[in-house]
């Protein structure tokens, strides 16, 4: 997954596209760890920061990981699911609609 | 020996020809053997799981691990057994074909069981909690297999439980690519509403209700409920930041 996700945001680097990750390691150095090793170009939120009540993942009904949803620039959801390229076809054809 | 005996003879001599007959289908003998085969489960489970803690312990108390613990406990030993009660009881076969099935490991174990249970079991409605299994039947053994058990499910027709797990298992795609506005969508869950009612099947129930809940609020085209969080710096941000953009948002870690 990481040199498709990585892949993918240097591409469209110029496009209107942003790649969000939410984290769910147990620490923050875990996720940094594999942030530096994989040299990973995204920002994430913390699924579960210190002190917070909820999870994002439960507040979102995600049972699996990974699971990617896809937002158009309108904030409604395009895909959600586990598959990665899937996830990319329907972000390049967002876009190209865009273009249009 | 007047007339009235001879009849009454007649009936004393054919009520213990009766209840042999009546042993022969042995209701209360499978019920037996069924109960004894499951509570040597739970003991081979058990003493599974006892070994597992007493080896994690000296293993945390810094000792060496004497020999290896399986990582699920052995029932090749039992399986054997329930199969041999389903051929003793063979009215009540698919309740000894079943577990068998969920004890058996392997493509050619799982081919040979339910295609023993599809060819001979379909009324029985015990064996509709196998319809679980039809979803996963191209990864534990093939597509082509997969494709012959539905066709001769469907064929038959008549069995509710697994007619509902097939119905549920080809909308499923429909429910996680369309929206939940659409025709589509509404016609699918109008068919597998009624297949999943009908199959009474509480598995099914729950994983069909979980997922129309998902997809009406999560479904494709529908609004985003917004993020506000923090980065792994410690930095406040929101989802809508990125509001005007198309965002590939990426649930991950790296356990």
């Amino acid at each position: 997954m990481y040199p498709h996700e990585r892949s993918l945001v240097n591409e469209l680097k110029d496009e209107p596209f942003a790649l969000i990750g939410v984290n769910s390691d147990r620490t923050i150095e875990r996720a940094k760890k594999a942030i530096e090793e994989n040299d990973l170009n995204w920002r994430s939120f913390q699924n579960a920061p210190k002190d917070s009540e909820r999870k994002i993942s439960d507040d979102w009904a995600v049972r699996g990981w990974p699971t990617i949803v896809v937002l158009d620039p309108e904030m409604k959801i395009r895909y959600r699911g586990h598959n990665g390229e899937e996830a990319t076809d329907v972000v390049r054809e967002l876009l190209a609609h865009d273009k249009k | 020996m007047n007339p009235q005996h001879a009849w009454l003879a007649a009936l004393l001599l054919c009520c213990p020809l009766a209840a042999q007959e009546g042993e022969a289908a042995k209701p209360t003998g499978a019920d037996a053997r069924l109960e004894a085969l499951q509570k040597e489960q739970k003991s081979i489970y058990d003493s599974w799981l006892k070994e597992r803690r007493e080896a994690a312990k000296k293993m945390k108390a810094g000792g060496k691990q004497a020999r290896a613990i399986s990582m699920r406990p052995d029932y090749s030993g039992l399986r054997g057994k329930f199969l041999a009660a389903a051929d003793e009881f063979q009215g009540d076969a698919p309740r000894f074909l079943v577990p068998a099935l969920n004890l058996s490991n392997g493509a050619d174990d799982y081919r040979m069981l339910i295609t023993r249970i599809v060819d001979n079991h379909l009324d029985s409605p015990e064996v509709g909690s196998l319809g679980r299994m039809l979803g996963y039947l191209d990864r534990m053994v093939d597509e082509e297999f997969k494709a012959a058990v539905v066709k001769k499910v469907k064929a038959h027709g008549k069995n509710a439980g697994l007619m509902g797990w097939i119905t549920f298992q080809e909308h499923e795609p429909t429910f996680r690519s369309k929206s939940p506005k659409s025709d589509e969508f509404v016609a699918a869950k109008a068919i597998v509403s009624k297949a999943v009612k009908a199959a009474d099947q509480e598995m099914l129930t729950r994983q069909y209700e979980q997922l129309m809940t998902e997809q009406e609020k999560f479904g494709i085209g529908m609004a985003a409920p917004d993020i506000s969080g923090i980065d792994l710096d410690g930095v406040s941000f929101k989802l809508s930041d990125y509001k005007g953009k198309v965002v590939f948002l990426d649930f991950w870690g790296d356990w």
